[in-house]
């Protein structure tokens, strides 16, 4: 995380960051008590850069997503304090029309499983250029259908016209996720986000996905803010890294020193909780316990 | 003293209609060892299980299980641990269930080995012992599925990707306990998972299964670290790694 000082100008700036995360707190209210899930988050992210949020479950990672995108599900009580500004639009406080704007130019959401996302009775092309059929510019039918054509050729659909045509259930789950990753660069949004998109995932067909969101990232030098219980993946694919637990970052900084020296112990544990497929090989691994947790 | 393995699967053929999902498949498991098996969604992992306990018909082939020790020789723990356990019961009462079902002791006789397996496992019985399982956290329901299946007394021990639902803290500690009770009980196990790391640390060989068919075994140091088929050294450059200290 590039530390880049808070700033109120809305002025174009291409080093401006484009998600910027102050002092962010989300407290669930349920009949007379209140728990904090997120506490005291602050972060930015600049353009072409990649950060991973890692954490257990529980850790406050998902509800961090909703909370930055000011998106809760119905019927949950929550109440945010602190600023998320995407593109400097603060989405805790921007008005509904405005924050759907901006959820829908600059943000593209890959999800863990698109097939809940997607439409089981639409046809995959037809809903892949939903998003371009609101907005300001109504584009014809036909131009909507070559978007999509194009948009799955460029996620590595080999027969992209005969495969626009099918319904979401008849993808595997690789292409449904290629399909997620279409669809959320179709708009060349600033900022991606991938809440666990490849947990569902075969290695093998984890690392095609993983490829693919890097190249769609270097075509369009979209930022991405990766959401992720595997440590290694993050290793890998992110320049920063923040760890959460219960609520809290426990540690942040560039992935290679963070997960090679860490500071804190439950980064350690985490790390040393992992089975490895290289060095010596472990009998026993060590367990995050709470005396190591201070 | 009998020398037969523990599990004995030989060119064993499964499908359903039209497809054939396993491609005469060996595989044996010997006393107190430990196998690996590894595969990807639609490798047929999960159909040779499924033939091992006897929910789905072979079509050619055989399977044997060492059977003279207890009259239920194969026990499985699966992956979903809650989804397992029977919501309405008492965790003693469920560790109990193998005992039960075949009239070994009074009740109190099985709720005290129960116990004894309970705290076996790493679950305080006085504290574990009267709860049900919706108010256990995934990797405490995995333990009581441990202990169920360490009731019967099995000659083979089936993990069906046992650890793959639980948080990497709470894998750690129960792929520890799978290596503890292997090291003081001799247990024999056939584990089957999707991830080769978690291999490495719990068994000596593996067998690396891809479209029905056995592309690879050996033992797993070896395999691990000098792969022979194309197949197994794609699984092996998927996997992301952690930098090393």
């Amino acid at each position: 995380m590039t530390a880049f000082p808070a700033t109120e100008s809305t002025a174009p700036d291409l080093s401006a960051p484009i998600l910027s995360v102050r002092e962010l707190t989300t407290t669930i209210h349920t009949r007379g008590d209140a728990r904090a899930v997120v506490e005291n988050v602050s972060f930015d992210l600049v353009r072409g850069r990649s950060l991973a949020v890692v954490g257990e479950s529980g850790a406050g990672k998902s509800m961090l997503i909703r909370s930055l995108l000011g998106v809760h599900a119905p019927g949950v009580d929550a109440r945010v304090r602190g600023s998320a500004r995407v593109m400097g639009v603060d989405m805790a406080t921007a008005d509904a029309f405005e924050r759907r704007r901006v959820l829908r130019e600059s943000i593209g959401m890959i999800h863990q499983d698109p097939l809940r996302s997607l439409n089981p009775t639409y046809r995959v092309g037809t809903q892949l250029t939903e998003s371009r059929a609101f907005g300001n510019q109504r584009p014809s039918r036909r131009s909507l259908h070559r978007r999509a054509i194009e948009a799955m050729a460029a996620v590595g659909f080999r027969d992209p016209v005969r495969e626009a045509r099918l319904l979401p259930h008849e993808l595997s789950g690789g292409q449904r996720q290629r399909i997620g990753i279409a669809a959320a660069t179709l708009n060349e949004p600033a900022l991606l986000i991938g809440d666990e998109p490849t947990t569902a995932l075969d290695v093998t067909v984890q690392k095609r996905v993983l490829d693919l969101i890097d190249e769609m990232r270097e075509r369009t030098g979209a930022a991405l803010l990766l959401v992720t219980h595997d440590l290694a993946v993050a290793a890998e694919r992110c320049d920063d890294l923040i760890v959460m637990r219960a609520g809290s970052v426990v540690e942040a900084g560039p992935t290679l020193q963070l997960l090679t020296a860490p500071e804190h112990p439950y980064t350690r544990a985490l790390i040393d909780a992992i089975p490895r497929l290289d060095g010596p090989r472990t009998r026993r691994l060590c367990t995050p316990t709470e005396g190591n947790l201070s | 003293m009998t020398t037969a393995p523990a599990l004995d699967v030989r060119d064993l053929t499964v499908g359903y209609g039209e497809r054939t999902v396993l491609h005469g498949v060996s595989l044996a498991v010997p006393r107190g060892g430990c196998v690996g098996l590894v595969g990807e969604s639609g490798s047929g992992k999960s159909t040779l299980v499924r033939t091992v306990i006897g929910l789905q018909r072979q079509r050619s082939g055989t399977v044997t299980v060492a059977d003279d020790g207890p009259p239920n020789p194969v026990q499985m723990v699966f992956q979903d641990p809650i989804s397992s356990l029977n919501p309405h019961r008492r965790v003693l009462d469920i560790v109990a269930e193998p005992d039960t079902i075949r009239g070994v002791g009074t009740r109190s006789d099985r709720r005290e080995a129960a116990s004894e397996l309970l705290a076996r496992v790493g679950l305080d019985p006085h504290r574990y012992g009267d709860a049900k399982p919706g108010k256990l956290s995934g990797g405490q329901a995995q333990r009581v599925a441990i202990a169920r299946a360490l009731m019967a007394k099995p000659s083979l021990l089936l993990c069906d990707e046992p650890v793959s639902s639980l948080d990497v803290s709470v894998q750690a500690r129960v792929l520890n306990l799978f290596a503890e009770l292997r090291e003081e009980t001799g247990l024999s196990m056939l584990f089957v998972t999707h991830d080769l790391a978690v291999v490495r640390m719990i068994s000596d060989d593996v067998c690396v299964l891809n479209e029905g068919r056995i592309v690879e075994r050996g033992p797993t140091e070896q395999v691990v670290t000098h792969p022979s088929h194309p197949y197994t050294r794609e699984l092996l450059a998927a996997a992301p790694r952690l930098p090393r200290a």
